[in-house]
């Protein structure tokens, strides 16, 4: 029951059009000590599709495809390969890979866009 | 001349017979098979005396015929027996079948009299306006502004963490 009122909470700042939704789940969500309300949040951040939500799961250490849970950075990955349209998330990653201070974030979206340029 | 009644007269030759009573009533000492039948014609009769009388009978290959055609004739009055054990089994057991149809529809109208139907409609609307008024719903928490989502979000968050201590 307790999941299930956080899971449609989730789902609705996901689908909120405020832009402080983001925010909300970047606090809460992305760092829980939960893997599955991180692995839900990061889900819902895809699913907005926005620079600004793409940037959380993609450019932030810890978080989204750089999860230290790897159950939560493949789940992120594949909903990333999941999105009909990919365009933003090319552009965030393409971002990530020349702009972030750390390598290992690099890396990871490096490895991302190669799977999304094999899967297209 | 000798009259016969027809009330006198014997008919056990028309009897029905099982299996034992065709064996006890020939003299076939090894139960001779005829395509899966037991032969129920005396096959070992004596052939001397045969011999001897077919010396002098002129018709004695028309007596070996009648012997191939007794063993043909009870062989098909066995696979007769046969046929019909056959047909009773099957008989039996569509009619066991029949049975069990007739007392399942039999006990399921029993069951189907003695249940009673009610309809509770408060309970069946307070559950409807529930799922309608659910406040945790998708589309309530949509209505709702961000930082209430964030006020309910961080509760459940909180008892959700302590709900996985205990």
């Amino acid at each position: 029951m307790k999941t299930n009122r956080i899971d449609n909470i989730i789902e609705a700042l996901g689908r909120h059009e405020d832009p402080k939704s983001i925010e909300v789940l970047e606090e809460i969500g992305t760092n829980s000590e939960i893997d599955e309300i991180r692995e839900k949040t990061a889900h819902a951040l895809i699913r907005k599709n926005t620079p600004e939500s793409l940037r959380v799961v993609i450019a932030s250490a810890g978080k989204g495809i750089n999860d230290l849970s790897a159950r939560v950075a493949m789940s992120a990955i594949n909903e990333i390969l999941g999105l009909n349209d990919k365009t933003e998330v090319l552009k965030v990653l393409e971002e990530t890979m020349n702009s972030s201070e750390k390598s290992e974030v690099k890396d990871t979206a490096r490895s991302v866009k190669a799977l999304i340029t094999y899967s297209m | 001349m000798d009259k016969m009644k027809i009330s006198q007269s014997n008919f056990s030759i028309f009897k029905p017979m099982s299996k034992t009573e065709r064996q006890e009533a020939h003299s076939n000492p090894f139960g001779i098979n005829f395509k899966g039948n037991i032969l129920a014609s005396d096959v070992f009769e004596p052939t001397k005396t045969q011999e001897a009388s077919n010396s002098t009978n002129p018709f004695a290959t028309f007596s070996k015929l009648t012997n191939k055609s007794k063993m043909a004739a009870s062989a098909i009055v066995g696979s007769m027996n046969s046929f019909n054990e056959a047909f009773r089994s099957r008989l039996n057991s569509v009619i066991s079948f029949g049975r069990q149809i007739k007392d399942n529809i039999v006990s399921s109208w029993e069951k189907a009299k003695n249940t009673e139907i009610s309809l509770d409609f408060r309970s069946l609307a307070n559950s409807i306006s529930s799922k309608f008024n659910n406040q945790y719903s998708v589309n309530n928490l949509l209505k709702r502004p961000v930082d209430d989502l964030h006020a309910m979000f961080a509760i459940e968050h909180a008892a959700y963490k302590e709900s996985l201590k205990a």
